[in-house]
């Protein structure tokens, strides 16, 4: 017999059945897989364009879906796969850093409509910003999403030991910024 | 003695398999407070209901056509037309070889551009290096006339 996930999994493989089990899909993880884009992303048009992407892309390729993950961190694996490669892109277009753009999209969130953090909360984006890529990853997943690292792990195809590290160390660099920028 | 209900304490009862149920949406709540919260992003009024007919709607557009149900003649005959054009097409194409001379270098360079070729400013100093062969012996006077036409001031090259 079936599980549940293997059902909806079979339903939105379906053709007679597709579009109402990605209605489904949408509907039920549409605001999870913004948060995790914009936490990457930082504005929001932005944040919309890589999510319709995102969408689009799990829907091409549902049939490639083995199950051999949940679907749901499949999912969040396009996602930010999207969100990385859209950021790559942007700064290639700027023809700038992947480090300049980080600081130019903190900089750009002061002025942001869409951004109504308090003093603390900017100071944290820009304590983010200053790491690296993947310790960026595990930080926002671990502290904004509070994913547990076994889903973090088959996210990011990293040992959850590995993980551990990266968030210790972040940890501790977001608290050393902090302390010296406060 | 009445023997108490698995479910119930001091006569308080509780829904079934709420507490099987409990952590997912205890988890479901507290990620979306969390998400919200904390980083003080927004989003605009009603985008969670719009973007969700924007997707279905790219999805519509990004769908495979079904299958016609057009009569089979006009199924041959569309085959027939293109097996035509392919063949006065390839007979063409034997022709006229295209070569590398034959790109432009605009469109050499909005494929540089447009990211296709997934390498950065290095990779591509490197490559440069790599192919730019500075032993070429080059004819003065060709040179001079290439400058000659390409540069506004011509006193430059007398320099």
């Amino acid at each position: 017999m079936l599980d549940k996930q293997s059902l909806f999994i079979s339903q939105l493989k379906d053709e007679n059945t597709r579009e109402r089990a990605f209605k489904k899909l949408v509907g039920d993880y549409k605001e999870r897989l913004y948060w995790h884009i914009r936490n990457f992303v930082k504005n929001h048009e932005d944040t919309d364009d890589v999510l319709q992407n995102t969408f689009i892309k799990i829907y091409r390729h549902i049939d490639s879906f083995k199950g051999d993950s949940k679907l749901y961190t499949w999912m969040y694996r396009i996602a930010t796969n999207e969100s990385l490669s859209f950021l790559s892109k942007k700064a290639k277009q700027l023809s700038i850093s992947d480090a300049e753009l980080q600081q130019q999209l903190i900089d750009n969130l002061e002025s942001d409509v869409y951004f109504e953090g308090n003093a603390i909360q900017l100071k944290l984006q820009k304590a983010i910003a200053t790491l690296p890529e993947k310790q960026q990853l595990v930080f926002n997943m671990k502290y904004f999403q509070d994913l547990k690292y076994s889903e973090i792990s088959e996210i990011t195809d990293t040992s959850e030991g590995a993980l551990k590290a990266s968030y210790h160390i972040a940890n501790k660099k977001i608290e050393a910024y902090l302390k010296t920028n406060l | 003695m009445k023997k108490r209900d698995k479910n119930t304490h001091a006569g308080f009862a509780i829904p079934e398999n709420y507490f099987k149920t409990f952590e997912e949406r205890l988890d479901a709540s507290m990620f979306k407070e969390k998400s919200q919260r904390n980083k003080g992003f927004t989003v605009p009024e009603d985008y969670f209901e719009s973007v969700e007919d924007a997707i279905l709607k790219r999805v519509q557009f990004a769908q495979v056509p079904k299958k016609s149900k057009k009569p089979i003649f006009y199924r041959f005959a569309a085959i027939a037309a293109v097996i035509a054009i392919a063949v006065s097409v390839v007979n063409y194409q034997s022709d006229t070889t295209i070569d590398f001379d034959d790109l432009k270098m605009v469109s050499i360079e909005s494929y540089f551009e447009d990211n296709y070729l997934d390498l950065d400013d290095e990779d591509l100093n490197a490559l440069l290096e790599d192919c730019t062969d500075f032993s070429l012996n080059i004819n003065e006077d060709a040179l001079f006339e290439y400058l000659d036409n390409r540069i506004e001031d011509p006193t430059l090259l007398i320099e």
